[in-house]
């Protein structure tokens, strides 16, 4: 092939001449790629569910030892839960992410990185923040939140022994939060850390 | 009406299209495409800024750093003397705006889909495998598409494809790395925002880099280059060679971020997943220089005087290869300021060739034939004689 491409060339190639000509057809085959790629591979994903229904009492492990129970009636969301790190269930109008990890820090330092990651949507303020003892022997800060669309809640425990981390995020959407809450709750209460003082 | 039908069209004038086009859609189209991208970029760095400040500061400046040594190595290819600036500033524009700006959905939607489809373990190991190269090989190629379309007659040989494919490809790696970097500062087990910069940098810059974007773009482009500058051959073989082209960068990338070999050292996997794009890449690449060189030392035998190419020159003119021997040789006799002389003086002769090729004589024929005069000039003052050299 190398002497073919050599041979190919060895002619005086034809000088390239200044002629007008359009691209609409070309642009607009380019576009509709584009439009089909990315629009189908999304609505083909908006479409499809990823929930995955949870027998009631099924306890789930998030990674680094963090386990909990979620709330009868809750679905395991398949594309929010990523093994050993993070895991999200989903139910009435509300969603719940738990994500645990090692954490080689103080627990200050991950309520501050964790209100930053909140305020990182500028939509968003922090309106409420207090320590909570979990009835699972979780300790730790608990964030309020709202903005214009959606409010929500989060707590970030640490381990500063064990160097793990929890912070659970529980958004929903202002109209159904309120009736989520005391499910919510009960999935942070059920929460444990191997080498908590629970 | 009979009349014009009988009037023999007049030839357009010879020369090659530059990259401004604003009468063409093609030339809006990537423009669109690369203002939005440069939107989302700016807003996910903002945001990003608000989470992890230092990460956002110290990655930006890093991956900066990164491209240049990247550049220059293109240059010492001579590759920049393929297209005028604004050609390889929209190429690099694409890659790291456009396409990364419309690769985050539709990557984001293969992941869920795999998660969804095979279960999240599934999605972690065999997400990025799925999604890299359908997506963004698919991306990286339109931009090559969009070009051509814009100024197509700066398209008329394998290498100057394959130059803005690298070009577009390493736009995307830089950009995607630093998405990279920040990811990793936010999700980093600690409160430092400069080492998990440093370990990206390391590892995606450093270890994997070669082995990335620019190259499985240039393997694309490659295809491209082959459809628009063999139009003697069969239309088949052609749309064959593009397509093939296009399946060997989907295959690599594949390899490349499959979890395969994943339970090894990390270095150990990376070598072996590397020598296919190695090899592959470095064919590839010679595929076109050799193409290039073909294409100058014809045009240099045809147009140019042996006093401004001698006959000894012309013989190293498309070898890459002869010519950084010549300035080898000189170095050693003459020193390093004479070698960078003979560098001087080999460009203007490349420039002085192309100029041929794309624009005829032309008006700026003598500045490049006083060019490649002054830079002989220069050497023979240094080097004290008047030989030609290869």
């Amino acid at each position: 092939m190398n002497d073919e491409s050599s041979a190919d060339s060895a002619e005086l190639p034809e000088l390239p001449r200044r002629e007008p000509y359009r691209t609409w057809l070309g642009s607009l085959v380019v576009v509709a790629i584009i439009v089909l790629l990315v629009g189908t591979l999304v609505v083909v994903d908006g479409t499809t569910s990823g929930a995955e229904e949870i027998p009631p009492g099924t306890t789930i492990e998030v990674g680094e030892g963090v386990t909990y129970v979620p709330a009868d009636g809750w679905s395991i969301i398949r594309e929010g839960t990523t093994p050993g790190s993070t895991s999200q269930v989903a139910g009435r109008g509300g969603s719940m992410t738990v994500q645990a990890g090692e954490w080689d820090g103080t627990a200050a330092e991950e309520v501050e990185r964790t209100r930053r990651r909140i305020l990182a949507d500028t939509s968003l303020r922090i309106v409420g923040e207090g320590s909570f003892h979990s009835a699972g022997g979780l300790t730790g800060t608990r964030l309020a939140y709202v903005g214009p669309h959606a409010q929500g809640r989060a707590w970030v425990a640490v381990d500063e022994d064990a160097d793990v981390s929890v912070v659970v995020f529980a958004p929903g959407a202002a109209e159904t939060s309120r009736q989520v809450s005391g499910q919510v709750d009960d999935m942070v209460d059920s929460i444990r850390m191997a080498g908590a003082g629970s | 009406m009979t009349h014009a039908k009988t009037t023999p069209e007049l030839p357009a004038p010879i020369g090659v299209d530059g990259f401004f086009q604003p009468r063409r859609v093609a030339f809006w189209v990537l423009v669109f495409f690369i203002a939005n991208g440069l939107f989302f970029e700016t807003t996910q760095l903002l945001t990003a800024y608000r989470i992890v400040p230092t990460a956002v500061l110290f990655g930006v400046f890093a991956w900066t750093l990164y491209t240049i040594p990247v550049l220059l190595f293109f240059r010492s290819l001579d590759l920049f003397e393929q297209h005028p600036a604004l050609g390889f500033a929209l190429a690099f524009a694409w890659g790291g705006f456009a396409a990364t700006y419309l690769a985050i959905p539709a990557n984001g939607a293969i992941f869920s889909l795999a998660s969804k489809l095979g279960g999240p373990q599934f999605g972690a190991d065999w997400g990025a495998a799925l999604a890299g190269p359908i997506v963004e090989e698919t991306l990286k190629l339109l931009s090559v598409v969009l070009l051509v379309l814009v100024a197509r007659t700066q398209f008329p040989t394998l290498l100057s494809v394959v130059a803005t494919g690298a070009v577009v490809g390493l736009g995307f790696q830089v950009l995607e790395d630093l998405s990279y970097s920040l990811n990793a500062a936010i999700a980093f087990p600690m409160d430092n925002e400069v080492l998990p910069v440093a370990l990206v940098f390391g590892t995606r810059g450093i270890v994997s880099g070669i082995w990335s974007h620019a190259m499985y773009t240039s393997i694309t482009a490659f295809g491209v280059g082959y459809f628009l500058t063999r139009r003697h051959k069969p239309l088949a073989q052609r749309l064959g060679v593009a397509v093939a082209a296009y399946a060997v960068a989907l295959s690599v990338h594949f390899f490349w971020n499959s979890p395969f070999f994943s339970d090894l050292n990390f270095f150990v996997s990376v070598l072996i997943k590397a020598i296919p794009v190695a090899v592959i890449g470095v064919l590839i690449w010679r595929l076109a220089g050799k193409d290039e060189g073909a294409y100058l030392k014809v045009l240099a035998e045809r147009f140019v005087a042996d006093d401004l190419i001698t006959p000894e020159e012309r013989a190293g003119l498309p070898s890459l290869l002869r010519r950084r021997q010549a300035r080898k040789a000189v170095k050693e006799a003459h020193g390093r300021k004479a070698a960078h002389a003979l560098r001087e003086l080999q460009r203007e002769q490349v420039r002085l060739v192309m100029h041929h090729g794309r624009q005829g004589a032309g008006a700026a024929l003598a500045d490049h034939e006083y060019a490649v005069r002054r830079a002989r000039a220069r050497l023979d003052a240094l080097t004290g004689d008047h030989h030609a050299r290869v």
